[in-house]
């Protein structure tokens, strides 16, 4: 059955269909709560929570062929919302600070990750999380801009200035 | 590709391997599970009304009940009410025809309407052989003093989904009126459809008369004005001022119509504020044909108890009665922002005056974080955490007193003068 139908039937309260849609895709709703929450736990309680919202807003959604996009946006306000939760005042000006994950496992984190997490400590943290949702996630800028609550230009802008900085100093590195 | 852009790709590969637990499918379908089904009812659509209808009050509806309907709407079953389906029934509707196409093929048949002093209750149905895509948003419906806000609704769709059967409820139309204007939700705007109306074919109100009484409740009083009677309604209307009325969701569900004695079935309740006070409508189910006695019942209603309780935390879990209701304290703990405590209690129960006792120190509540309905031993109880300032754990927690569902058992005998 299309996307289409089948958010139509979910719109009139059929579960199934709901439930369907989700696990069609189901990997990529888990990697997205993955990357926010940061343990398997966490992760499926925000799926969990999603569902169940968009179980009840599910007649708002105006273009039924946004259903991933607007269901994925809903993923990541939910788990921003939980990580509020749960470190309160943890301020985004705080994690820059943070370079790296401290529970990055050096012996399990290949090489080729750690080379990552490198390049990626030297753009900001806004510009990491729209350039992990652009490349990572697949999303489109509309998407992101929703998901990180600003007007598509700066999401756009996040992503090429953050991938020029990258660049720069990559290359910079090599340089030296 | 930029050797950036590549090294991306590969972390994207890697992501991607990362599957789903195996267990997540059925814990999405467990918190599904526990989501009461929608109900086809929609929201009232609630748009300020501006104050033209008090003209209106002066004249009755003094028309006979007759029977204007011939052809019999089908399809319609599954979403009536059983009042509605007698009604119909006996005849006492209007039929409509009238058609509205949208550009992308769905075709709208306002079939008929069934009218009296309470509601203006529309049927339709929306067919496209491509599939219908949605329900109809309805607007109002606009007419000589007629400004009739849409309410309540429900639709059914066939399993093709190609045809759609929906109710709508609107505001009371005005005797007045003899064309009406009906607005919707257009594929690219609002539309509207103009269609003739004879106010005559109006069902007849069965009664119609002030009940002025006055109920006191602890923090306020609930002043009844009027009951209106119609054959698809009854509609109870007053003023209140009760202090945070609305601090707990039992609102005016606990007040009961009784007819001959039976209690008649509550459809629905609102209120809202204006300049002179607060106002209230109650519906009830339509009244059975012989009603010898009518009586208004303030069942339960918010109620206030100070109680001035204090509560020893020396336990993981405490469990107090306040007054007879259940509270149940969780042990305290200290976090970042301050002290947590965790307490259930019963739906609507409001605690007041909450305060934590800290070496001969009170500190006030600060705010509540969350709440959660949770279910102990097959009994509902509403959660919620609840902090403190400060970074010592408590001795007790003191109670000054809390709102809760309480039992007044005020009766008003309502008279019927025919």
């Amino acid at each position: 059955m299309t996307v289409i139908r089948l958010v139509k039937r979910a719109k009139r309260g059929n579960k199934d269909a709901l439930l369907q849609l989700i696990s069609e895709q189901q990997d990529d709703y888990y990697q997205l709560a993955l990357k926010y929450m940061g343990n398997p736990h966490d992760a499926m309680d925000a799926m969990e929570e999603m569902i169940v919202s968009l179980y009840r807003h599910i007649t708002t959604l105006k273009q039924n062929d946004a259903f991933y996009s607007w269901s994925k946006t809903i993923l990541v306000n939910q788990c921003k919302q939980m990580l509020r939760k749960k470190a309160r005042v943890q301020l985004l000006e705080e994690w820059e600070t943070i370079e790296v994950p401290s529970d990055a496992d050096p012996i399990t984190q290949s090489e080729q990750r750690i080379d990552i997490e490198e390049m990626l400590s030297f753009v900001n943290v806004y510009q990491r999380e729209a350039i992990e949702l652009k490349y990572f996630y697949d999303l489109d800028y509309q998407t992101i801009a929703d998901m990180t609550d600003v007007s598509l230009g700066t999401a756009k802008s996040r992503v090429f200035t953050g991938l020029e900085k990258m660049r720069n100093r990559y290359r910079g590195e090599r340089d030296d | 590709m930029t050797e950036i852009e590549q090294k991306l790709m590969q972390e994207k590969e890697r992501i991607e391997e990362t599957k789903a637990p195996k267990v997540l499918h059925e814990r999405l379908q467990k918190a599904l599970e526990k989501e009461s089904k929608r109900r086809k009812y929609y929201m009232p659509q609630w748009i300020a009304v501006a104050a033209a209808l008090i003209l209106l009050s002066f004249v009755g509806y003094q028309y006979n009940a007759f029977a204007y309907y011939g052809k019999k709407m089908l399809g319609f079953d599954e979403i009536m009410p059983d009042t509605l389906a007698r009604l119909h029934e006996e005849g006492n509707g209007q039929t409509l025809d009238q058609k509205y196409v949208f550009t992308n093929g769905t075709e709208l048949l306002l079939e008929g309407i069934l009218t009296d002093e309470n509601q203006f209750i529309l049927y339709y149905t929306l067919s496209n052989p491509e599939g219908v895509e949605d329900d109809l948003s309805f607007m109002q419906l606009k007419g000589l003093f007629t400004h009739s806000i849409a309410h309540t609704g429900r639709a059914t769709m066939n399993e093709q989904e190609t045809v759609l059967k929906g109710i709508r409820t609107f505001d009371p139309v005005s005797t007045f009126a003899k064309k009406l204007t009906l607005e919707f939700q257009g594929l690219d705007g609002w539309e509207e459809i103009t269609f003739p109306y004879d106010p005559r074919a109006a069902m007849q109100t069965v009664l119609k008369q002030s009940i002025n009484e006055k109920v006191l409740v602890d923090t306020g009083t609930i002043q009844f004005d009027t009951i209106i009677a119609t054959p698809s309604q009854t509609t109870i209307k007053g003023k209140f001022k009760v202090d945070n009325y609305d601090r707990i969701p039992l609102g005016f569900s606990g007040v009961k119509l009784l007819a001959n004695g039976v209690e008649i079935d509550q459809m629905s309740s609102g209120t809202s504020s204006a300049i002179n006070g607060t106002t209230f409508t109650i519906g009830y189910d339509a009244l059975p044909k012989d009603v010898t006695s009518l009586q208004l019942v303030v069942d339960a209603f918010i109620g206030y108890k100070q109680i001035d309780q204090t509560i020893t935390l020396d336990k993981e879990q405490t469990i107090a009665f306040m007054d007879g209701e259940e509270l149940i304290v969780n042990h305290a703990e200290i976090t970042e922002e301050g002290v947590r405590l965790t307490i259930a209690t019963a739906e609507n129960i409001l605690l007041d005056g909450v305060s934590l006792q800290v070496e001969d120190q009170k500190i006030p509540l600060q705010t509540t974080l969350r709440q959660d309905y949770i279910t102990i031993h097959g009994k509902e109880y509403k959660e919620r955490v609840i902090l403190f300032d400060g970074e010592k754990l408590p001795e007790a927690l003191v109670i000054n007193g809390h709102y809760y569902a309480k039992n007044y058992d005020e009766v008003i005998d309502i008279p019927i003068r025919k």
